[in-house]
């Protein structure tokens, strides 16, 4: 009986495995070959080529919000982050009716159901969005840091359970019940992260005394 | 061994980055980019997807180069982001192909997604894509990476058994897509030779 891949694998990374299979393998051409040849493997995943991003600092230095540089230029790029973070929190304004229209989730106890897809299609918006929402303020609000780590906490939790949960998978109704759930998360979080946004572009418009 | 491990990050830049010197951030990103995209890319694939990802991790590193203690490798630090940010994205659940019981099953059936510019990567590579993204990120971290069972466990919210039986599954895996190698394919690198 030949050693199995996983006690091959170990004795390639020099781990433990028990006598037998070591004694085993001392005297079995067959396995001492697939060592090698994971060995070999290793070497080659090792050896692949690496990737060429590309020039990605210009975008990575306008999201670090002008944190650098000298000072007149420090202060137009703050000038600059206000009025942008202004305009998307307007833009946001926008389309906040359109995505909470669109395609409402019922709330407990409504009759008509929301076709799973929708619900995943509708949460993945939402993501989109919160991702577009400006940086978090430096300096929080108490209540809102609260708000949105309990928020947070609770999709993460959602999340694991939608991953790793394998009867979840076959039970429609749970299925429903979770996403029904994370959709309605995600759309208190958008509202907190939302208004959090609003006075901090608020806060800033007052601070450059343009307001 | 990782290409992370031969990044050397001077504490000079460091201390220069924290105060906000451009020049000295953008050194840092230079002498990390390449590293960090290859991990990002290995780990979840679509190229859009990993320029997103890396923007991320590099804001993520910039923005909160105080809580670097210098204790361990800098790059080391950098490259415990960049896998936390790849497994987030990995684990949000319409990406959905983290379950253990995709890698049951579909191993050997899932195309590298469209769009990717690796038409011509070597058959090694094309044999590590079509993996799950579990035993792809798995078999990446551990055997390129140099994590091991129980770093591997805790990231995952697994055992180390857990760890070493998916490595175990892509090692089959690889096996039995690089074994009946035919030579018909056009884009054959030197390191299949």
């Amino acid at each position: 009986m030949h050693a199995r891949l996983e006690e091959l694998i170990s004795l390639r990374d020099r781990q433990p495995v028990d006598a037998a299979t070591v004694s085993h393998v001392a005297s079995c051409a067959p396995c001492a070959a697939e060592i090698r040849r994971l060995a070999a493997l290793r070497a080659e995943l090792t050896q692949l080529q690496t990737l060429s991003p590309p020039e990605l600092w210009p975008l990575i230095e306008a999201r670090l919000g002008g944190a650098s540089g000298s000072v007149p230029r420090r202060r137009w790029m703050q000038l600059s982050a206000a009025g942008s973070i202004a305009a998307l929190v307007l833009a946001l304004a926008a389309s906040l009716p359109q995505l909470r229209v669109a395609d409402p989730v019922p709330s407990a106890g409504a009759s008509t159901q929301v076709p799973l897809q929708t619900l995943v299609a509708r949460s993945q918006r939402l993501e989109t969005t919160l991702r577009q929402l400006p940086q978090r303020p430096a300096v929080e609000v108490a209540a809102n840091a609260v708000a949105i780590d309990a928020l947070q906490s609770r999709i993460q939790r959602l999340d694991m359970e939608l991953a790793s949960d394998a009867a979840v998978e076959s039970d429609p109704d749970r299925l429903q019940e979770l996403w029904t759930q994370r959709v309605s998360l995600l759309n208190s979080l958008f509202g907190v992260r939302y208004a959090e946004a609003v006075h901090a572009g608020y806060r800033a418009t007052l601070e450059q005394g343009t307001l | 061994m990782s290409t992370f491990l031969d990044v050397q990050v001077p504490t000079e830049w460091l201390r220069r980055a924290r105060t906000g010197d451009a020049s000295a951030q953008r050194s840092i990103y230079s002498a990390l980019a390449r590293p960090v995209y290859t991990l990002l890319r290995r780990l979840v694939l679509r190229p859009a997807v990993a320029e997103e990802l890396a923007q991320e991790v590099f804001l993520e590193v910039l923005r909160n180069l105080g809580a670097y203690s210098g204790s361990g490798s800098f790059a080391g630090w950098v490259r415990s982001i960049a896998v936390s940010r790849a497994l987030m994205h990995l684990r949000s659940p319409w990406h959905g192909r983290l379950l253990p019981e995709d890698a049951e099953g579909a191993i050997a059936g899932r195309a590298v997604p469209q769009g990717d510019d690796q038409e011509c990567g070597s058959d090694l590579e094309r044999a590590l894509n079509a993996l799950p993204d579990l035993t792809r990120s798995i078999v990446w971290l551990h055997d390129v990476e140099g994590y091991t069972h129980a770093e591997i466990a805790r990231l995952y919210d697994r055992t180390a058994s857990f760890s070493k039986s998916q490595l175990a599954r892509a090692h089959a895996a690889l096996r039995d897509a690089l074994e009946p190698r035919t030579g018909d394919q056009e884009c054959t690198l030197a390191s299949r030779n």
